[in-house]
């Protein structure tokens, strides 16, 4: 009954607030009047009555306030009196608050973005049963220390006589063009051997996977869509099960659609086939065709799987030295072959932006610090006007959270921004990867959530620091003049542990940035060995039914170069099989006939196979002999051009041209003579070293994949329309893909150093920000401290110099403390950036002298502008305080 | 005429509850009547009186109503509850049986205890 009546009351007082007041401020006008009343009776004159009325009375607010209180009502009033209080604070140090929501802004919404794309890489799991079993199974050619796909004889060992794995299954890449129903279009496809998707544990969305029997020639004829595929071509209509597609003009029955997030071994794999064993391979032990996944036994570790497979290895070299000697294996998480390269920079990123909102919440701590600082006073005065501790606690709180609010508020939106933004930084590396298409999901509520905790929880500490600190409400505290403050030796001591450890990450951060700028400029200085700008290229497999031969191939080479050529804006055009920078590859075993062998093991050579005016087109320079021109045709001798690794590799003391050399052009080696030296290319990217290379002419060599080089003198995008217009007047079933600049791969193939430069650069600079505006204001708050003093110093005749010395010292100590933490981290962390580094080692001397010299001019900038001020100090006024 | 004597603890409750429940009263009634009643020997401060009504109040010990004054003002008056009337004898018992206990320490002796 208590209860209720009261929270009834309390309702009603709430409903009725005005009419509260009215009648409060009735009773006690009228009590007033009426004792004054009785005064005037008593003889006083009326002014004099209401006077000492009011004086017997007492505080009329306070008792106002208490009545409220009694009433409860306060709870609310004073909640948003707080609300209020913190606004107006807000806007009038709207510096002070810009700073904090930013930090808080930059820490959260950085870091939220940055942990949820590494989520979505590197930690999500894999849609696979018991992925952490799963291996990739890679040969390894130990002199070139370079990974390679397996043979079929050698996996045929691995599959007969390991004891490590539950089961192993193999694919290789098949493209394919869709012919009907519908357009023609190109097709990525993979053929998986029968087992492949139950040894991942892959389940479809819809039908089915291959069955066993699948995997024999003949009942292959069977089709699984990927959940793009299924979207974009068939509008994502579930009846496709049991439907006929054409593939190079075979019939296939779709007999499955997979999930949105699978996509092995690629995201961009369109389509899989099975792969029967191919058993007219299963004695050759030279071509690496095979990718190979395998299920480790439960109980095997990687570790013990590689050592039983090092050790068939061996045997096999024993063997077979022909073919296996300098050949060893290698396993690999099946996760690295969705990840690559983009694992180190993820993580480099992520300790990085981590690192910032380390210092965003220090330098929130320390701002709200040096604020607690000026507002001590105010404190002690409320205090001894008789508020509560409970009140003034619950005010800075408010101030304290009003704050967090703001900035974490901020911060959502920067993490939202972010996770859009980043994979487009990355998508080059993310290619392979099945992602999340929309933002919603990439971000990882769950650290967003906890990042927003970690901050509100300091700016809500720091806030409410002058509450705990108790000031006394002393005549000492109240004497002090209003702009000074009072020191706090334990919020001075937090503050500059807090400035050493920013300058120290600062000073990290900035090594970092530095070493991948360095990285860079040397990229940048190095040439390609062809020119980018002004290149067109396309990419478009032949389908072996249509183009069986060179003549078939030869003829649309022919035809689609001579329609392009005459377009204008056009300069020259060429093909290549392998387009360079765009991952394609192909390489052929070669050997001189009579040149003996001395290491005994068989030079591989990149193999192109390209039109005459590819050279031209790419501007690649031609060093000795000749290009390719209209004498090669089917059936004349064969020719071959060469670039000048291999020449000086195999001729380093005669001419080349002339020479003869034997290239497996198809199955049996041809003699070739050499009739050019051209440039080499890096063909793998600004970072890599150019490989050996042999030229062999489109029209004597078949091939099924081109890529075409289109030389323009405009923008070479704009001539894109006509280039699938001159492809599809020859043949009209025939698609093109990867219509783009040159420029486009070139960008691409430095875009992961190239972004996370950026983004660490970006990092480094808020860190040294967020520093210089810790140590600013820590020599701000010292020369306020001390204006009295240093005045009278100055009155004393004191120096300039001496001033700035006695304020900057200790801070220049500080940070100066904190750039040798820095190095010292620098020295041992900076390893972990080593995989995107080139041509800089991880101690490189310049680039951390750089760095200390940046650090070191930041904070002497940020020290000198608040110290200038203290030798500003006019003793008259600073002596006025007094 | 002796000085005023200060109130110990709690007293004003009771002695708000004793004024009105006489007759209805404002609150500067309610002051002049303890004055009254204590025939002046208490020294009552004005401004904590009101927190003291608003206290009961809301406890439900005394209820307010507002009505015409003698000068056709509305004006608040405070009277004892139902529940407020019930609970007075047995308040006032407990009240002389503290006033007894406390009128007796003073005048203890060593011997006594």
């Amino acid at each position: 009954m208590t209860l209720w009546s009261r929270l009834r009351s309390w309702v009603q007082t709430m409903l009725r607030r005005s009419r509260m007041e009215s009648e409060m401020d009735a009773e006690l006008r009228f009590h007033i009047e009426a004792f004054a009343e009785d005064l005037v009776r008593g003889g006083l004159s009326r002014q004099e009555a209401m006077r000492r009325a009011r004086i017997a009375f007492g505080g009329i607010e306070r008792a106002k306030e208490e009545c409220r209180n009694e009433r409860r009502v306060s709870l609310v009033d004073s909640l948003i009196e707080d609300m209020r209080f913190s606004v107006r604070q807000i806007r009038r140090n709207s510096g002070f608050t810009l700073a904090v929501v930013i930090a808080l802004a930059l820490g959260t919404g950085a870091n939220t973005a940055v942990f949820s794309i590494l989520h979505t890489v590197l930690l999500r799991p894999l849609p696979y049963r018991d992925p952490d079993r799963l291996v990739t199974v890679w040969q390894e050619n130990v002199q070139r220390q370079q990974l390679d796909k397996a043979t079929v004889a050698d996996f045929n060992d691995w599959k007969t006589r390991n004891r490590v794995f539950d089961d192993l299954a193999f694919s290789w890449d098949a493209a394919y063009t869709l012919t009907g129903p519908g357009d023609s279009q190109s097709v990525m496809g993979y053929q998986f051997s029968a087992n492949f998707f139950s040894l991942l544990g892959a389940r479809p969305l819809l039908g089915r996977t291959f069955l066993p029997e699948e995997g024999t020639q003949g009942r292959d004829h069977v089709v699984v869509l990927s959940y793009q595929f299924w979207r974009n071509r068939f509008a994502s209509d579930e009846d496709v099960i049991g439907r006929t597609i054409q593939l190079d003009g075979g019939h296939y029955i779709v007999i499955g659609v997979m999930p949105s997030d699978f996509g092995h071994p690629s995201a961009s794999t369109d389509i899989w086939t099975p792969l029967p064993f191919p058993v007219e391979l299963l004695e050759n032990r030279g071509l690496h065709v095979f990718q190979v996944i395998a299920k480790l036994r439960s109980g095997v570790s990687l570790a013990q799987a590689q050592q039983e497979l090092e050790s068939l290895a061996q045997d096999n070299a024993r063997r077979h030295p022909q073919t296996n000697q300098h050949w060893g294996i290698q396993l690999k998480p099946i996760r690295d072959t969705y990840t690559g390269n983009v694992r180190p920079a993820l993580w480099v990123l992520q300790v990085s932006v981590l690192f910032m909102l380390i210092m965003a919440c220090a330098n929130v701590g320390n701002m709200l610090l040096a604020r607690a600082g000026t507002q001590e006073r105010e404190v002690a005065i409320r205090l001894a006007l008789g508020a509560s501790r409970g009140r003034l606690f619950r005010q800075f709180l408010i101030q304290g959270l009003t704050l967090a609010v703001m900035g974490t508020g901020a911060g959502v939106l920067l993490a939202w921004w972010g996770v859009q933004v980043l994979p487009l930084m990355f998508k080059a590396q993310l290619a392979n990867l099945p992602l999340p298409a929309r933002a919603s999901g990439w971000m990882n509520w769950p650290v967003l959530l906890l990042t927003l905790a970690i901050t509100a929880m300091t700016s809500l500490i720091f806030g409410a620091i002058p509450a705990f600190h108790n000031p006394s409400p002393s005549s000492e505290t109240l004497n002090i003049s209003s702009r000074a403050t009072i020191e706090r030796k334990s919020a001075l001591r937090i503050r500059r542990v807090l400035i050493v450890g920013q300058v120290a990450l600062s000073l990290l951060l900035l090594v970092g940035s530095g070493l991948l700028i360095r990285t860079f400029l040397r990229l940048q200085a190095r040439s390609l060995g062809f020119e980018t700008d002004h290149l067109l290229t396309c990419v478009f497999s032949l389908p072996p039914k249509r183009y069986p031969n060179v003549s078939k191939t030869g003829s649309f080479l022919e035809q689609v170069l001579a329609r392009i050529r005459v377009l204008p804006g056009v300069e020259s055009a060429g093909g290549i099989n392998t387009l360079p920078l765009s991952g394609m590859d192909a390489r052929r075993p070669i050997t001189v006939p009579g040149m003996p062998d001395d290491s005994g093991q068989q030079n591989v050579a990149q193999f192109r196979v390209v039109t005459p005016d590819y050279f031209r087109a790419m501007r690649i320079p031609l060093r000795e002999g000749r290009f390719f021109d209209d004498r090669e045709r089917v059936g004349s001798p064969p020719v071959a051009i060469v670039n000048q690794k291999l020449a000086r590799l195999l001729w380093p003391h005669s001419n080349p041209i002339g020479q003869h050399i034997l290239v497996p052009d198809t199955a049996i080696p041809l003699l070739t003579e050499i009739i050019g030296v051209v440039g080499d290319v890096r063909h793998a990217g600004l970072a890599s070293e150019p490989p050996i290379e042999i030229y062999r002419p489109a029209y004597q060599t078949y091939w099924p994949f081109f890529g075409l080089v289109i030389r323009t003198s405009l923008d070479p995008e704009r001539l894109a329309g006509a280039i699938r217009q001159a492809v599809q007047s020859v043949d009209k079933d025939q698609p093109i893909n990867s219509l783009r600049s040159m420029d486009a791969w070139a960008t691409d193939s430095i875009a992961l150093r190239r972004s996370s430069m950026l983004l660490l650069m970006l990092f480094a600079g808020v860190a040294v920000l967020l520093a210089s505006f810790g140590i600013y204001s820590l020599i701000s708050y010292t020369v306020i401290l001390r204006t009295h003093e240093i005045g009278v110093r100055i009155a004393l005749g004191a120096r300039h110099r001496d001033i700035l010395k006695s304020v900057v010292g200790q801070t220049a100590f500080l940070a100066l403390m904190g750039m040798a933490i820095g190095l010292i981290a620098a020295l041992n962390l900076t390893q972990f950036l080593s995989s995107l580094l080139f041509g800089v080692t991880t101690t490189d001397l310049k680039t951390l002298l750089l760095a200390m010299t940046v650090m070191m001019a930041v904070t002497a900038g940020a020290a000198y502008m608040p110290a200038r001020r203290a030798t500003r100090v006019d003793p008259v006024i600073a002596l006025r305080y007094e | 005429m002796d000085k005023p004597l200060d109130l110990l603890p709690g007293t004003l409750d009771r002695l708000i509850r004793t004024a009105v429940s006489l007759e209805s009263l404002r609150a500067y009634g309610v002051l002049l009547r303890i004055q009254q009643i204590s025939k002046n020997r208490l020294e009552i401060q004005q401004g904590p009186l009101y927190p003291a009504l608003y206290r009961l109040d809301h406890r439900a010990r005394i209820t307010s109503e507002c009505d015409e004054s003698e000068n056709n003002r509305t004006a608040k008056y405070y009277r004892l509850t139902a529940a407020g009337k019930r609970r007075l004898p047995t308040e006032v018992e407990k009240w002389n049986r503290i006033a007894d206990v406390i009128a007796g320490i003073p005048g203890t002796t060593p011997e006594e205890v």
